[in-house]
């Protein structure tokens, strides 16, 4: 009954015509921002708060977060279309989106991710308004052990999925670990590896090593093959955008797993974004019966990480709405804005103020389905870019990364940054070493290390304490699961048998 | 011509910065001719971009050129005073400034590029905040003292999760200790939300937290508060002693934030800005957001204001020394 | 060996390099110890990781080049330079001076120098691109986003 009571005042503050409006808005922006390569939703939001000081605090809300998961939809259409993630998600959406853009399939993927999308960001919702409370008690149960072997769980993932050569991989998730030690060490204070840049105490900024991995390395890679993959995409029917049956069934199952699994983890304060794709990504590869079709272009390959991550976004508000714990950067600058309009988020929320919270989540509803309606048609539109020649498209997406990345700190070093990681994408890729392990290694590393160091700390020293928790146990099995899946002697052979070796490398 | 004209400006503004007294007067009546930005050193949505744009607003209808605010965040608020303590003096870039950044850092970092006390001059310490010495409510600790006991009996085993090394939540807690005779253990996160998390999980032991974030889990009953770190009770928290009263005679900590200007600024600007802050912290919109947020007003005069610096740097220098902290 | 042989080693020693060069970065913070890791800690076991898959990197590209394989890696492994320089050079020149003159003038010399390095370059095209992107820029960037750099000069 309470629940009705709830969904009914939620609707009525939704459905107003300013909070339409503003979700418009937001939703709008966030598309807008996250298709645009560079500007993330973290710096979108940013950057849009200051606006928000004026507005009644129940809309503000609603507008942020619209910006926050309409990015989400925005962000696959750069990395399927020209291979520009802006983050560790989209890159995941890269490993398979990118070949079926190149197969003249765009249209499709775009297609099935806003459907994934939409379906994802469904079923965290349904969660968030039957069970928030019950889950974030939950999620309260998490401490350094745990967190740390979820974590662990996620290196496991990102070392097994990749293709080709085992050492080349496996040496580039040692490189993106060590690149993410790179900043403040959290438990001292310690400066490390900053070569007396002020500007790295907080470590690289992941929009500038994703953007230069992948699209400055992408950009130097494409110059001068101007006429050849890229122009014969850009003409494409529009019917092609959607799926058979087949293609359907093919998608079915990878979107729910990947919900869950999203929902699950972005329930979680604290692992970060990025590991509900990754793990989403890595499962499918695991259950899928014919592997080798994994970075060649699998619309599973896009559903079930696309699915997760939109799922994770919508259930990243469970802990912040029931307990005031926001669970990553961007949820954190919303709770700023709450706090900032006098509503200090906290256990109390639901009761204090459910006009706020239920208008939240109703306009969530609002929101996911103006996406829909807004990114379905929106796709020919962006498919049609592919039709400008190369050369006059990439220096616009050069100007575009570098004021993107510029915008997040308001600084330039981070251009440099983009600039080195660029040429060392570009390297890498030309001796046929993967990048997406360095950036998942990247954003694994420090969680990894921060959790195993406070796990140390709390038990005095106990290391025991990994398998002695319950939680941790659990994952353990999971990551040891995970690593035998690939030695047994069977499945070995089939993921061994011939995979050439194309995920980063198109041509 | 065009040129001509910048150069001659840029050479005035040169003048400024070395602080000619002749072009200072000059100066001070024509001051502000241009906008005004203040520099955040956080990103925007926290406590002080928000004290930063209300204080802006208020100082910019009073001086009739806008006030912008500009985020710089990055390493715990240094690149932004950084950025600002090598900008021109001429007081048309300021920064607000906080604990961490403008006393903290210069006591814990030997490579810190600006020295807080050298390279600013403040134009005034507007707010000063408390914190609360927090414990989940299961704990079976009730007060200061039976913490001040514990601790004692049991050295390096009482937790406090800070948002991290160097924050003033870390250094009262260390201050703490250095005051108490025992030994902490200091167990620092990425942000206080995290911090927060386990607390109510029952990992950690206690937290020296902001009033106004754990005042929402003490009221629902999550936490207790068992002591303020101010020289007075607080009024988001009635019936909390300070710890001093409660047991550890001296004790005092608390965060503050100011508005700073690069060092070599007319003092004639900084008399301005100051005239400016005092006036708007008497404005009922600043007034009400410092009772929603638990902030003290301070409003200290320029001189004041060095001199307290000298002070916080002293004091946490010796805090830093005494723990082994310094980097 | 032929020369060619020899240089398919480098990116395997230059794995091998980088995690030596990280080692001996690491060694220089607090180690610590298993039990209470320091801030040195993971990072040298990770360079030490780093190092032990570059060999392994290494040892692959030896019995690769044993095995003399059908493949010719040699015309994968072509370097653009040209690219790679333009691509350093315009976003290099971009950076530096982005926060000088102004974001306009900085599209324009980013644009115009990844002209230059075009082949059968289509200045006037070219011309409208930096038209266009300059005023999404400014719209989107400046007065949309309030980023604190101007259109034109100096911020």
């Amino acid at each position: 009954m309470e629940l009705l009571e709830g969904i009914q005042t939620g609707l009525l503050t939704a459905l107003s015509w300013h909070a339409l409006l503003y979700c418009f808005i937001g939703v709008s922006v966030g598309t807008f921002v996250g298709v645009l390569p560079g500007i993330g939703a973290l710096a979108a939001i940013s950057l849009a708060l200051p606006l928000t000081y004026y507005l009644d605090p129940t809309d503000a809300l609603i507008m942020l977060a619209g910006i926050f998961y309409g990015a989400q939809y925005g962000g696959s259409t750069a990395s399927i279309l020209l291979n520009l993630p802006g983050t560790a998600t989209a890159a995941i959406t890269c490993l398979d989106g990118y070949p079926l853009a190149q197969q003249g399939k765009a249209p499709l993927a775009i297609f099935v991710t806003a459907i994934n999308s939409f379906v994802g960001s469904s079923i965290a919702i349904l969660l968030v308004m039957g069970f928030a409370p019950v889950i974030a008690e939950f999620a309260l149960e998490f401490g350094a052990e745990d967190y740390f072997a979820v974590i662990l769980l996620g290196l496991v993932a990102a070392s097994t999925l990749t293709i080709g050569s085992p050492f080349k991989a496996l040496s580039m998730v040692a490189l993106g670990l060590l690149l993410g030690m790179v900043g403040t060490d959290v438990n001292t204070g310690q400066f490390r590896f900053t070569f007396g840049f002020f500007e790295l105490a907080d470590g690289f900024s992941i929009v500038a090593v994703a953007m230069g991995l992948f699209g400055v390395s992408e950009i130097i890679a494409n110059i001068g093959q101007s006429q050849s993959v890229i122009q014969k995409v850009g003409h494409i029917r529009f019917r092609d955008m959607l799926p058979t049956r087949a293609e359907w069934r093919q998608i079915i199952w990878p979107t729910l797993r990947g919900s869950g699994i999203g929902s699950f983890v972005g329930a979680l304060p604290g692992t970060g974004p990025g590991i509900a794709s990754l793990m989403a990504y890595a499962t499918e590869l695991r259950l899928s019966k014919t592997p080798e079709r994994f970075g060649n272009g699998a619309l599973e390959g896009i559903s079930a990480p696309e699915a997760a991550n939109n799922a994770s976004v919508q259930s990243a508000f469970i802990p912040m709405l029931s307990l005031g714990i926001p669970g990553d950067a961007i949820v954190a600058v919303l709770m700023g804005a709450m706090i900032l309009h006098g509503i200090t988020p906290g256990p109390n929320l639901i009761n204090q103020e459910p006009q706020m919270f239920w208008g939240l989540i109703m306009s969530f509803w609002v929101g996911n389905l103006m996406l829909l309606i807004l990114n379905i048609p929106l796709i020919g539109m962006w498919v049609k870019l592919l039709s400008i020649p190369y050369h006059l498209l990439y220096p616009g997406i050069l100007v575009f990364i570098c004021i993107g990345v510029y915008s997040a700190d308001n600084n330039v070093f981070d251009i440099f940054v983009v600039l080195g990681f660029g040429v060392l994408g570009y390297i890498m890729r030309r001796t046929g070493f993967p990048a997406t392990p360095v950036l998942l290694g990247f954003i694994l590393g420090p969680l990894l290390e921060e959790n195993f160091r406070r796990a140390m700390l709390l038990s005095k020293g106990d290391a025991t304490v990994f398998f002695t928790s319950p939680i941790s146990a659990v994952f353990m099995v999971l990551s040891l699961i995970f690593i035998s899946s690939v030695f047994v002697p069977g499945l070995r052979d089939r993921l061994a048998r011939k995979r050439p070796e194309v995920v980063e490398d198109p041509e | 011509m065009h040129r001509r004209v910048l150069l001659a400006t840029a050479a005035a503004m040169l003048a400024l910065a070395t602080g000619f007294s002749g072009s200072a007067a000059l100066a001070a009546d024509t001051y502000p001719e241009k906008p005004v930005t203040i520099v955040v050193p956080f990103p925007p949505g926290g406590s002080t971009d928000l004290l930063a744009r209300k204080l802006g607003e208020s100082i910019g209808e009073q001086l009739g050129q806008p006030v912008v605010v500009e985020n710089r965040g990055g390493a715990g608020g240094t690149v932004g005073a950084n950025y600002v303590a090598s900008s021109d003096a001429d007081g048309y870039t300021l920064l607000m400034g906080v604990t961490g950044s403008n006393a903290i850092s210069a006591a814990l970092r030997d490579d810190l590029p600006y020295n807080p006390v050298t390279d600013f001059d403040p134009v005034s310490i507007v707010i000063s905040s408390p914190l609360a010495l927090v414990v989940n409510a299961d704990s079976d600790f009730k007060s200061v003292q039976d913490v001040l006991t514990y601790a004692t009996e049991n050295p390096d085993t009482f937790t406090h999760g800070t948002p991290g090394v160097g924050t003033s939540m870390h250094m009262a807690g260390e201050l703490f200790g250095l005051k108490s005779g025992t030994k902490l253990v200091h167990v620092p996160y990425k942000g206080s939300a995290a911090a927060l998390q386990d607390l109510l999980g029952g990992r950690i032991d206690a937290m020296f937290g902001d009033i106004l974030v754990t005042s929402e889990y003490i009221n629902s009953g999550r936490l207790t508060a068992l002591g303020v770190t101010g020289t007075q009770e607080h009024f988001l928290l009635e019936d909390v002693p300070t710890i001093a009263e409660a047991g550890l005679p001296d004790y005092a900590a608390f965060s503050w934030q100011g508005v700073f200007a690069p060092a070599g600024t007319p003092p004639e600007n900084l008399a301005k800005l100051y005239d400016a802050i005092s006036t708007a912290l008497g404005s009922d919109d600043l007034q009400s957001l410092f009772r929603e947020r638990g902030f003290l007003v301070e409003g200290m005069t320029p001189a004041d204001s060095k001199a307290f610096i000298a002070s916080e740097v002293e004091k946490w220098t010796a805090v830093v020394d005494a723990a082994g902290l310094k980097k | 060996m032929t020369r060619s042989d020899l240089f398919s080693f480098t990116p395997g020693a230059v794995v091998v390099a980088t995690g030596a060069a990280a080692a001996v970065g690491a060694t220089s913070y607090p180690l610590g110890s298993l039990v209470r890791p320091g801030p040195g800690f993971f990072p040298l076991i990770l360079a030490i990781a780093l190092m032990v898959m570059g060999v392994g990197v290494l040892v692959e590209t030896y019995v690769k080049t044993r095995a003399t394989t059908t493949e010719t890696p040699a015309t994968d492994t072509r370097f653009a330079w040209g690219a790679l320089g333009c691509t350093f050079v315009s976003l290099l020149v971009f950076a530096l001076s982005v926060e000088r003159i102004g974001f306009v003038p900085a599209t324009m010399i980013l644009i115009a120098i990844c002209g230059l390095v075009e082949r059968g370059r289509d200045w006037q095209k070219l011309v409208l691109v930096a038209i266009c992107i300059s005023v999404l820029g400014s719209v989107v960037f400046i007065w949309g986003l309030g980023l604190p750099i101007s259109a034109f000069g100096g911020s």
